[in-house]
């Protein structure tokens, strides 16, 4: 697996899976924290109104 | 010769099928069979030496948290300064794989300092943790995290860094960026909690 | 002296801003977190530079250029770390006063400032303007060396004493020993903890 990095087609794999990654921890990291400061939103809501 | 879509990306198959797993498993039942299966293992950690140590002698357990900050300390810096080469905002005149190399060293070595000191830290605490949310995202932020080191970016970035489009590199760095921040702010955030 | 700190510390105690803040479970744990998390950035980039000192990392860059890089978003990080410390003392002020760790955090603290000033002074007499001499060997000359280790032990311990500050152990109201008490300025008969 490391190997294949370093030449044509293992390094356009190496891109693409760093791609899909990259994509997927932004989405899962949007997500988490969004409703993370919904939460504390409405905890705020109830305790202040 | 090699001519199946699996013979020139394993790597990228690989990522879709563990993120295609990881939904499936968070979205099913399984993911709170694991959880119920996995009380006894934090009950026996509370029970071993680190365990009951980090439950009787506060004086420990303060200064194995000490070195946990100091571990993230010099992770911090680590991931900061790699990155920040990466999105071309840190030593802008100096060859990318020397700062990268250089700074994974340093990653290695505080990434096993930070994961030392919390197994041993979990021990005194295990049964808390285990009930909260908030142990189990930073668990998962971790792992992410250090899959993402040694098989997305390591392995792309270890030789001819430059030759990588600036968009990518700045993908990687702002991944990576978002990775560490949460593990560390989550983990700040078990200590508020419980 | 005591009596003059803990006076203070109460007058600021009864501030509503301190109490609301102390009071306030999110603002008063994202202070505590940002505090505790612009350690990665300060401390972060402190470390690197003293660790390229000790020729233990990043030794084919200038030192020169590595102090010069990572200075700026280290005293940011310092910048953070202080405002935001500031904030934490203000929430808490009689017990952070007298808190045994706290004292010693800040004599710490102004040793590591101390030796930050004397080890920028040996840098400039050395001759580290960029370019030659030593600025390009992979380890910095021995009084530099010793400033860098010294950095790193302050660092260490200041952590661990800001780390120890949310133990009570050795708080006024667990009426502590005598040296104790004298160390953290413990008030006789003092109503307000």
């Amino acid at each position: 697996m490391e190997e294949s990095a370093k030449t044509g087609p293992g390094r356009r794999d190496a891109e693409l899976a760093a791609l899909i990654a990259c994509s997927a921890v932004t989405a899962g990291f949007v997500i988490y924290w969004a409703l993370q400061i919904q939460s504390v939103r409405e905890m705020l809501a109830l305790a202040y109104g | 010769m090699s001519t199946g879509i699996r013979g020139f990306y394993p790597r990228t198959i690989t990522v879709i099928a563990v993120i295609v797993l990881a939904l499936a498993f968070a979205l099913n039942g399984a993911r709170v069979a694991v959880w119920s299966a996995l009380l006894p293992l934090f009950e026996w950690m509370e029970t071993t030496p680190p365990g009951v140590l980090g439950q009787t002698w506060g004086a420990a357990f303060a200064a194995l948290q000490a070195v946990h900050l100091l571990g993230m300390a010099l992770l911090g810096g680590s991931v900061l300064v790699s990155d920040g080469r990466l999105l071309n905002v840190l030593f802008r005149d100096v060859p990318t794989d020397l700062v990268l190399r250089a700074c994974h060293r340093l990653f290695v070595w505080s990434v096993s300092l930070c994961v030392l000191t919390g197994v041993f830290m979990a021990c005194g605490v295990a049964v808390k943790v285990y009930y909260l949310e908030v142990f189990w995202y930073k668990m998962l932020a971790l792992a992410v995290g250090v899959a993402f080191v040694f098989f997305i970016r390591r392995p792309l970035l270890r030789d001819h860094p430059d030759a990588i489009s600036p968009g990518l590199r700045r993908l990687l760095a702002s991944a990576s960026l978002m990775i560490w921040f949460s593990v560390a702010a989550t983990g700040r955030w078990i200590g508020f909690s419980g | 002296m005591n009596q003059l700190l803990y006076d203070f510390a109460l007058w600021l105690d009864a501030q509503s801003w301190s109490t609301q803040l102390h009071e306030s479970f999110y603002m008063y744990n994202w202070v505590e977190s940002t505090h505790v998390l612009a350690l990665m950035i300060s401390l972060g980039m402190l470390f690197i530079i003293d660790l390229r000192m000790l020729g233990l990392t990043l030794t084919e860059v200038p030192f020169a250029t590595l102090a010069r890089r990572l200075n700026l978003p280290m005293l940011l990080g310092f910048g953070v770390m202080i405002a935001t410390g500031l904030l934490l003392f203000y929430a808490i002020p009689v017990r952070t006063t007298q808190s045994l760790w706290f004292r010693f955090k800040l004599v710490l603290l102004l040793a590591a400032a101390l030796n930050a000033w004397l080890f920028h002074r040996r840098m400039l007499a050395a001759g580290c303007q960029g370019g030659n001499g030593w600025d390009r060997a992979a380890m910095a000359p021995a009084t530099l060396r010793r400033g860098a280790a010294l950095s790193i032990v302050f660092w260490v311990l200041i952590v661990l004493c800001g780390r120890l500050i949310a133990y009570d152990w050795f708080d006024c109201n667990r009426e502590p020993g005598e040296l104790v008490a004298t160390l953290a300025g413990c008030i006789h008969g003092q109503t307000h903890y």
